[in-house]
């Protein structure tokens, strides 16, 4: 099998049925032919609604197989394997504290789903429109006081830098900004999705080269920094750019900008281990965040292994997210199902 | 003679004493010797001499100036090596290779996400820069300044001020400097009560008090001051307005600027992303930065440019 096809078809891994590629798009149906509420959720970028139903509801095999038309479309597949994470820890040597990021042993992550780009301010739109700051399911109960300090500069619910419950006309494009990682989560909640692990995310920038050799590549193309496929402080703009550009430093699957452009959420939280036991304070709770930023200084903090933090609340210009998903409970695409039967 | 003086073909202790060097100190004016590896003076490196009369260009000063633990060193260190990128606004070329010193003990400490060393109080051991500074002053021209920036020990400023002359190089520089980076740390200024608002007004009024004949003739030929709140990343408030957070914060300080210091803004900057505390045995707690993303570092020194 070769590996286009693999990671056009998962199911073939858990199927180990021969799977024809295209087989997906054999069944393309006319938009009218696909229920409104299923097209909505489609249009959301909510697919995994549709494969993944809540208990009684059950979809056409129309509507699932526009939704794997999406997922195929907006989210990559990225293929089991190990990663070499990094711990975080404080080490102190006679009289200098330092600080290092130590190896792990391997940590196995299983074939997922990965967004394609950052969610963008449009996608994030949708989910503000759809009342997702009113939707209490969508929050931790301990964070729901808070969450109506979430606003955007003219007090509307929403992100940081937005105004009036819109974002920058000339910013739809460009990744979704100045919000934490509770409005992260809720989002990922909300579009039937979870914020990638540190593993996941690690394993989506360096699963490319990572077999066969032992050690992890450090950026998606390589192990050599170049400004020019990302976007960090040494590219000049400074600011944030539309999720499409930065083209040169996509992975061999089409995700683009794992690195550089804004950090990005993952599923953990940010915790220092220290070799002696001395205490470690943070001002407050902090959430790993990935890849660095437009206004990340050195490239070497800006690698698939670097691991940071940001306050849990931090509703920065330079920190966004993407989301993923496993492949368990999915409904296979429908004409897998019928060669299954 | 040793075999090392020999061999060097040095010449003796004896003869050093009465070699004069043909340049005077940069930084006090004091005549130089060969051998002297500072001012006798003042403790300029006679290195910076030397660098500025090959250059044969009138030098600008600018004088960093804060209490101790305002980030000085990590300011100056992180501004050259950014100066330096080619997406700068303005460039900076360093003369020497002591130049690069500081800005090497920096970048190394910050990339492996630690903060540099305490600057030593004492003054022969500071860290001095001689760099040449160019921006586009227009489309068609561009300016290109030579600047001169030690790396003063915050204790030193602080003794410097309770007992003027005791380092001598401070004052010597700040009579000269153009243009003043004051740097305060905002969460200090924000927490500490009044304790940072009299620093910065005692620094202000020794400042003022270089320049007496200036306001004699009501011709301002004070410098610059560029009040930069530092570790901003700590203090929204100083980020979001740092004139406002300055009148609410520090009123001592801003009431004396207005009546003494013409020239004056007020700036926010940071280095880190993030930053954590760890106990450590000896010192209390230490701050470790967890990543650096600077903000608001070079547009002091833009504005003094165009000030001077």
């Amino acid at each position: 099998m070769s590996l286009s096809s693999l990671l056009r078809n998962p199911f073939r891994q858990l199927t180990d049925a021969p799977v024809p590629l295209g087989s997906i798009s054999g069944s393309r149906k006319t938009s009218s032919e696909i229920p409104s509420d299923v097209r909505r959720l489609i249009r959301d970028h909510r697919y995994f609604r549709v494969l993944a139903p809540q208990k009684g509801v059950e979809f056409d095999d129309i509507s699932v197989s526009s939704a794997w038309q999406a997922v195929e479309q907006a989210m990559a597949l990225v293929p089991e394997g190990t990663v070499l994470l990094r711990s975080p820890q404080v080490f102190d040597a006679a009289e200098f504290v330092g600080f290092d990021n130590i190896h792990t042993d391997p940590t196995p992550v299983k074939a997922f789903y990965l967004d394609r780009t950052a969610v963008t301010n449009a996608d994030f739109l949708r989910f503000v429109e759809a009342g997702g700051y009113a939707h209490a399911d969508l929050w931790p109960e301990e964070i729901l006081p808070i969450v109506l300090q979430f606003t955007d500069q003219t007090g509307h619910p929403g992100p940081r830098h937005w105004s009036g419950g819109q974002p920058p006309k000339d910013k739809r494009d460009h990744p979704v900004v100045g919000v934490c990682w509770y409005e992260a989560s809720a989002y990922a909640k909300w579009a039937g999705k979870q914020l990638p692990t540190p593993a996941q995310w690690q394993r989506a920038g360096t699963w490319m080269r990572s077999s066969g050799t032992s050690a992890e590549i450090h950026y998606p193309w390589g192990n050599s920094f170049d400004p020019k496929k990302a976007n960090v402080w040494a590219s000049g703009h400074h600011q944030t750019v539309s999720v499409t550009e930065y083209e040169q430093g996509n992975t061999l699957n089409g995700i683009r900008q794992l690195i550089g452009n804004v950090w990005e959420w993952v599923d953990a939280e940010y915790v220092i281990y220290s070799s002696n036991g001395q205490p470690v304070l943070m001002p407050e709770s902090m959430g790993e965040v990935r890849g660095g930023a437009f206004d990340t200084y050195f490239s070497s903090h800006a690698t698939c292994q670097f691991r940071t933090g940001k306050a849990l609340t931090y509703r920065g210009a330079n920190v966004g997210f993407r989301c993923g998903r496993g492949l368990e409970r999915l409904s296979p695409p429908p004409v897998l199902a019928n060669e299954d039967d | 003679m040793t075999a090392i003086q020999s061999y060097r073909n040095l010449p003796t202790q004896g003869d050093v004493e009465t070699q004069q060097l043909d340049f005077s100190c940069v930084c006090c004016t004091s005549e130089l010797v060969e051998m002297d590896p500072h001012c006798q003076q003042c403790y300029a490196p006679i290195e910076v001499s030397r660098s500025v009369a090959a250059r044969e260009v009138q030098p600008e000063f600018i004088s960093v100036l804060g209490a101790s633990n305002a980030g000085k060193t990590v300011y100056l260190g992180l501004l050259l090596d950014m100066l330096g990128s080619r997406c700068s606004p303005i460039r900076a070329t360093a003369q020497g290779t002591f130049s690069i010193s500081l800005q090497e003990q920096v970048v190394n400490a910050l990339q492996e996400c630690r903060f540099p060393e305490k600057t030593p109080a004492e003054s022969d051991l500071w860290k001095w820069l001689h760099c040449e500074l160019s921006w586009a002053k227009n489309k068609k021209q561009t300016r290109q300044i030579d600047f001169i920036a030690p790396d003063f020990a915050g204790e030193a400023v602080a003794g410097e001020l309770e007992q003027p002359g005791l380092y001598p190089a401070i004052g010597e520089v700040v009579s000269r400097s153009r243009g003043v980076l004051l740097l305060c740390d905002s969460a200090e200024v924000r927490d500490s009560g009044p304790r940072e608002d009299l620093f910065a007004m005692k620094l202000a009024s020794y400042i003022s008090e270089l320049y007496p004949q200036s306001a004699r003739s009501k011709k301002s030929t004070l410098p610059a001051i560029a009040i930069v709140f530092t570790k901003s990343d700590t203090c929204p408030e100083a980020e979001e307005d740092p004139e406002q957070f300055a009148q609410n914060n520090m009123p001592r300080f801003v009431d004396f600027c207005q009546r003494k210091l013409p020239t004056r803004r007020f700036f926010a900057a940071s280095v880190t992303g993030a930053s954590c505390m760890v106990a450590d045995d000896h010192l209390g707690y230490r701050n470790i930065p967890l990543h650096i993303e600077p903000r608001g570092i070079i547009q002091p020194l833009q504005w003094l440019v165009e000030k001077c």
